[in-house]
């Protein structure tokens, strides 16, 4: 049930690796978040729970950070090296992000990337917003900004801008996800071999991204606002009793899109079957179509045009989409509870298998909760050690 | 991007079938590739990969010797993989490929509901031929539940989760956030199987890989009932985050100030002391004020000057940057981020080369594009033994083809 079970990793990361963090306690490694004793970043960020509002009411913090243990650390101290050492001494993996963020790492090497204090067979992952060599190293970058230079924005919005930005942190996880399958990886291979730097750029990703479309690099194309959309009739439309979304990109979607309306007598001409064409006639279909959809149910046509063989989907809320049958069908949604944001569903795990490879062991830790565990039970230091460490804000 | 040291690549031993098509599922093969997998494409001659017909305004129509068409972007998706060519709509076929998993680890697919079970090669039948095999099958909706039966490309996935309601029309792909997803499941499911499981079957929605990584639209509703989210550009939690207008003809900034240490070095680097926080919070006037301000500076400079200057004041910004600025961006230029591939069909052509950077063994692009059909032979010799002979005759029965079958070409 849990393939990373007996792994160990050292989380330091923050926000820009919680999700490569999850991924690996999510898959059974024994994940330790080591937080600075002001707290994650991400548990200074909306949505709280309402009535709460503190850094254990944080639901960005409770859902990055589900199967994981927490303790803290103010790693950018120098006197927290020793106690770094200690602590990658008895890890396979150690996640961290040296750049990006306003904090320092103590420890942090520049050339090669490395850090001073992780010795012997660890697996040393990076993540950051550009990489750790070349000219944007010390950028700092937030999700936002970091979107921003992707690439993937420019050409989304209106067409008299100013472009948006996807709402969230997609591309820190999906980098995250990336840097959870290098990590597994090296876990796979002979030993000898964990003892490498994984330098991980999500900026890189982003470039990487482009691969699965129309690149730059293919036709020297820049697709615009204007532009960044298939000709008609893909896109989004509204109907009577909702927004109805098609995908259309092969050839026969278009008979079958006519046929689904009941072969209107606008779209009759044989010329709109040429893909070429309709891109030419993008604003006339696009009337004709708009025209015709409106008085239309989208429910009604997804149901009818999936039967046909028609990619369309509902354009809905995400609060619709939680609603969603097969949501709760697949068992999709699962349950966290814990001091400060109580009780609430939160997205499962991003697969469902046989047999099943996450398994939910424990919520979210509040700040510092495993301080005790770690350092006395663990790592062998006395109570009054660990209470000197506290007054001296060190942990 | 040669390895520099001796070591053998990550996943090499790892044998993947593949018949992972368009992008979830390319993407989820070519991961595991370039890092070193011997990934197997199968493909029918007779109807091969859709995205190989891709028609676009853009890109030309390419033709192998054979007559099978491809394309650059096509071409790109499927690097560092070999093609093996097998016509699963007869029963030759169907057996040569089921005697294939008796020797590979895992097979990828991202086909139509029921065509795997309709091959008897879904996962129970694959099984009794290799107890061991991970199976992952892509889906947009995933292959239970009342919509199990449903089409998706990318833009449905979009509308389903709700991203584009609170964004935009076109975004983001959840077929790609799939097949990253589901190289990582892969090789979870390996770790499962080492450790003595019988095979895995991994079923991969790309609505639920998408729903995970899109957590902070959903977890206002989910805790506290509350539906809608924030303004466009609007960061929460941000004390202001600005999509500015720079000099030139659409040339942009982002900007975001995660705190008042951060608005106070804005209000420096601006000379406008008059809105410095006196300990009081930032009120619409004076975040209305801060942006106006900014966005008067920004008109003046390009969207690389403006990322620059302020960047060395120590804040959070990036030129908002269109395709032709990402290729020649300078932080991916400096680290090699591309890599150029020659194919004999499709020229020299610049493609991202894959964020794979393991100091002592990273990944890298291991071939081009394979023409369909072209390591036919080869896999079945070195995988099943078949002496040329064998091939031949599973060739003339019409299981397996290779493009040296010269007879079977098509007009271009």
């Amino acid at each position: 049930m849990t393939p990373l079970a007996g792994v160990r990793v050292l989380d330091l990361s923050g926000r820009i690796g919680a999700y490569c963090g999850k991924i690996l306690a999510d898959l059974g490694a024994d994940v330790v978040k080591v937080e600075l004793p002001i707290g994650d970043r991400l548990r200074h960020l909306p949505p709280y729970r309402d009535g709460e509002h503190g850094p254990e009411s944080s639901l960005l913090f409770a859902y990055y950070h589900h199967n994981k243990r927490g303790i803290t650390l103010d790693w950018e101290r120098d006197e927290a090296l020793p106690l770094l050492g200690e602590l990658s001494a008895s890890v396979h993996v150690v996640l961290a992000s040296p750049k990006g963020e306003p904090q320092r790492l103590a420890g942090y090497v520049e050339n090669p990337p490395s850090l001073s204090w992780v010795a012997g067979d660890v697996v040393t992952c990076f993540i950051s917003p550009f990489g750790l060599t070349g000219p944007y190293r010390e950028w700092r970058a937030t999700p936002f900004t970091s979107f921003a230079m992707s690439g993937s924005m420019h050409a989304v919005g209106p067409p008299d801008g100013p472009p948006l930005a996807m709402p969230g942190q997609q591309f820190y996880d999906e980098a995250g996800a990336w840097a959870a399958f290098l990590v597994q990886a090296v876990l796979r291979s002979p030993r000898h071999l964990w003892a490498q730097v994984i330098d991980h750029s999500v900026h890189e990703f982003g470039l990487f991204y482009k691969l699965g479309t129309e690149q730059y690099g293919l036709d020297g194309r820049i697709k615009t606002r204007a532009t960044n959309f298939g000709p008609p009739p893909g896109g989004v439309w509204r109907c009577a009793d909702g927004f109805l979304d098609i995908g259309a990109h092969a050839a026969h979607h278009w008979d079958l899109f006519v046929d689904l309306l009941g072969r209107p007598a606008e779209l009759a001409d044989p010329i709109f079957r040429d893909r070429q064409m309709r891109i030419q006639l993008f604003d006339l279909l696009n009337d004709s179509i708009g025209t015709l959809l409106l008085t239309r149910s989208a429910r009604q046509l997804v149901e009818a045009g999936q039967a046909a063989g028609l990619p369309c989907a509902l354009s809905q809320t995400g609060a619709q989409f939680v609603r969603e049958p097969q949501s709760t069908a697949r068992g999709f949604f699962v349950r966290t509870c814990r001091p400060g944001t109580g009780s609430f569903d939160i997205p499962g795990a991003p697969f469902r298998s046989a047999p099943p490879l996450i398994a939910y062991r424990r919520p979210a830790p509040t700040l510092g909760e495993a301080n005790a565990d770690v350092y006395v039970g663990e790592l062998g230091h006395s109570e009054a050690e660990l209470e000197r460490w506290v007054a001296d804000g060190l942990v | 991007m040669d390895s520099s040291s001796g070591d053998a690549p990550l996943l090499s031993g790892v044998r993947v079938l593949s018949f992972g098509s368009v992008v979830a599922g390319n993407t989820c093969a070519v991961i595991l590739a370039e890092l070193g997998a011997d990934v197997v494409k199968v493909e029918s001659w007779e109807h091969p990969e859709s995205l190989r017909a891709y028609d676009s305004a853009h890109q030309s129509a390419l033709y192998e010797p054979s007559g099978v068409r491809t394309t650059a972007l096509f071409a790109g998706l499927t690097r560092s993989m070999r093609s093996v060519s097998i016509e699963m709509e007869i029963t030759a076929g169907r057996e040569t490929f089921r005697t294939l998993v008796e020797h590979a680890d895992v097979v990828i697919e991202n086909l139509g509901p029921g065509k795997m079970d309709s091959w008897r090669c879904g996962f129970a039948e694959l099984t009794a031929h290799n107890p061991r095999v991970v199976m992952i099958s892509i889906s947009g909706y995933g292959r239970t539940g009342p919509l199990a039966a449903y089409k998706a490309y990318a833009s449905n996935i979009n509308n389903y989760l709700g991203l584009t309601a609170a964004w935009a029309l076109d975004g983001t792909h959840f077929d790609f956030v799939a097949g990253v997803h589901g190289a990582s499941a892969v090789l979870g499911a390996l770790a499962e199987v080492e450790r003595g499981a019988r095979g895995v079957f991994i079923d991969m929605a790309q609505t639920e890989a998408g729903a995970a990584v899109m957590a902070p639209l959903y977890l206002d509703f989910l805790a506290n009932g509350r539906e809608g989210g924030a303004a466009p550009n609007e960061v929460p939690g941000a004390l202001l985050s600005a999509v500015c207008r720079c000099q030139g003809a659409d040339e942009w900034v982002a900007l975001e100030l995660e705190d008042g240490r951060d608005w106070a070095i804005l209000c420096a680097f601006l000379e406008r002391d008059d809105l410095v926080l006196q300990g009081g919070t930032v009120t619409p006037a004076r975040r209305d004020a801060l942006n106006e301000a900014l966005e008067n500076w920004t008109r003046t400079v390009t969207a690389l000057q403006a990322t620059l200057k302020l960047q060395h004041a120590g804040l959070a910004v990036g030129a908002v940057q269109n395709d032709e600025d990402l290729w020649r961006d300078g932080q991916l230029r400096s680290r090699g981020c591309f890599v150029e591939v020659e194919h004999p069909d499709i020229g020299l052509v610049e493609y991202p080369a894959g964020p794979n950077r393991l100091s002592r063994t990273p990944g890298q692009v291991r071939a081009r594009s394979a023409r369909l059909g072209e390591h036919t032979g080869a896999v079945l010799a070195e995988w099943l033994g078949c002496d040329e002979a064998a091939v031949r005759a599973l060739r003339q029965v019409g299981a397996v083809w290779q493009p040296d079958d010269t007879s079977a070409y098509r007009q271009a």
